[in-house]
């Protein structure tokens, strides 16, 4: 089982590496879209993981409140209020296609999530994307291999939640606990597909 | 608090670039232009972004005639057919667009608090690169962390330059990895490695010797090529350094404000 040599950490060969062996164990689990790795078409050491996904809405698509009734969600609480006022997602589709890019950060060492988001008319703006439902520290930056704009969760608290995890462990050891490269990438999109996706309860 | 006396850094904070804004030619008679419309020529500060221009270059226009009552978020450029996108290196001319702005292609700026939050991010990369956490910056004060903006977009040096110089010169600790950028023609992806900026036996190394280690067909040796003409050169503010220059040097004096230094690569003259 190859572990990171500096967990958190990956070089950009460990990244490549996790990459095949999760894209491999994506492809044999049959509850899944199957991910893919595509290459630069040039030039080598700019491959990503990427596929695309059909996302129910996470807001509803009219979201009222019964009078005199308050809904708490994640420490705010709505109340009711004009229907005019309310953000809503300018058409009233119930599925979002959101092409999720799992890439290398040859700064922060670690996978970064980028994503785009389309409803079936056009792609989602930066209003839209936080109404739609999407959360945590998101910005845009061009795609490092593909050169075009894309929304990216930041990737500067990766490292600190990638130990989080493994120092949760309750294995006994001396030595820092690694999540090996096989299971590196399923673990860290679980974490960060968490983080986007938090659903109202 | 005063920023430190630095010729070089003053010099490349100063520096401009000529560069000729004209209007899309299509889009002229949509938004009302009667007669011809003269480019707008400015001398453009190198270490600033586009959209902190975008406002003057609307207002010149539209003082021309020109009937456009959008956001400024609309307004792109380009450059012989391609958008042009934020980020360093700079050309001329430039064409300026205000309808059908390619959102596939381009990030739109949401007024100027996208451009400051890209800034942000560089900045906090850059910490990050030099010493493996973003630590530095932010235990910048509030105060501090604005004022780095506003020194840009004011173009105050000073301003600037007082908070900067903590980051740049880093308590002067050697950095893990310089914060650099190489930009290669033909929509290359950008190069971005961690670079060390001395060598396994402490020793620093230069700008030749990293272009060297990053681009090796490119520049087989790291000193400077017999056939000068016909060799690949690094640029930077539109000025060809000499290879023996430290890098580490380099990263404290050359770099654009967001803490990068940001080379092109030019393949021959």
């Amino acid at each position: 089982m190859a572990l990171p040599d500096h967990y958190p950490f990956l070089t950009r060969n460990e990244f490549d590496i996790a990459a095949k062996l999760f894209i491999e164990q994506s492809k044999r689990s049959s509850d899944e879209e199957p991910w893919t790795w595509v290459e630069h078409e040039k030039v080598k050491g700019f491959g990503y993981i990427c596929r695309k996904s059909l996302v129910k809405r996470i807001t509803p698509v009219n979201f009222v409140i019964p009078e005199n009734d308050f809904t708490q969600i994640d420490d705010e609480i709505f109340e009711e209020e004009d229907l005019n006022s309310l953000p809503t997602v300018p058409v009233s589709d119930e599925y979002f296609t959101v092409d999720y890019h799992i890439i290398y950060s040859t700064s922060y060492k670690v996978p970064v999530l980028y994503f785009n988001a389309y409803n079936s008319v056009h792609p989602l703006k930066h209003n839209d994307i936080k109404t739609a439902g999407f959360n945590g520290a998101i910005s845009q930056q061009d795609h490092p291999t593909l050169l075009i704009p894309f929304y990216y969760l930041h990737p500067c608290e990766t490292a600190t939640l990638m130990t989080s995890i493994v120092s949760n462990s309750k294995i006994d050891n001396d030595k820092p606990q690694a999540i090996p490269l096989e299971g590196y990438i399923r673990s860290w999109l679980s974490l960060f597909m968490a983080v986007l996706l938090r659903a109202y309860h | 608090m005063t920023a430190p006396q630095n010729p070089i850094t003053r010099a490349i904070w100063d520096g401009t670039l000529p560069i000729k804004f004209s209007l899309d030619s299509t889009e002229a008679a949509a938004l009302g232009a009667k007669a011809i419309v003269e480019p707008y020529f400015i001398e453009a500060p190198r270490c600033s972004y586009f959209p902190l221009w975008t406002s003057q270059i609307r207002k010149y226009f539209v003082d021309m005639a020109l009937n456009f009552i959008g956001d400024d978020a609309e307004i792109w450029y380009d450059v012989d057919g391609t958008p042009l996108k934020c980020p360093p290196p700079l050309p001329w001319p430039v064409t300026v667009h205000f309808k059908n702005f390619p959102a596939d292609k381009l990030i739109k700026a949401q007024a100027i608090d996208a451009t400051q939050d890209f800034f942000m991010s560089m900045i906090k990369e850059a910490d990050f690169l030099r010493n493996g956490s973003t630590k530095k910056v932010m235990n910048l004060s509030k105060n501090d962390q604005t004022q780095l903006w506003d020194g840009l977009w004011s173009k105050n040096y000073d301003r600037f330059w007082s908070v900067n110089y903590r980051l740049v010169i880093n308590d002067g600790q050697m950095p893990k990895n310089v914060p650099m950028r190489i930009y290669l023609p033909d929509n290359c992806p950008v190069i971005q490695e961690p670079i060390s900026p001395v060598d396994e036996n402490g020793n620093q190394l230069t700008l030749g010797d990293v272009l060297h280690q990053v681009l090796p067909e490119l520049f087989p040796s790291p000193l400077p090529s017999e056939n000068a003409s016909a060799s690949p050169v690094p640029v930077i503010h539109g000025i060809i350094p000499q290879l023996e220059i430290p890098i580490v040097w380099a990263s404290q004096n050359l770099c654009y404000p967001d803490n990068f230094l940001h080379i092109v690569v030019l393949l021959g003259i």
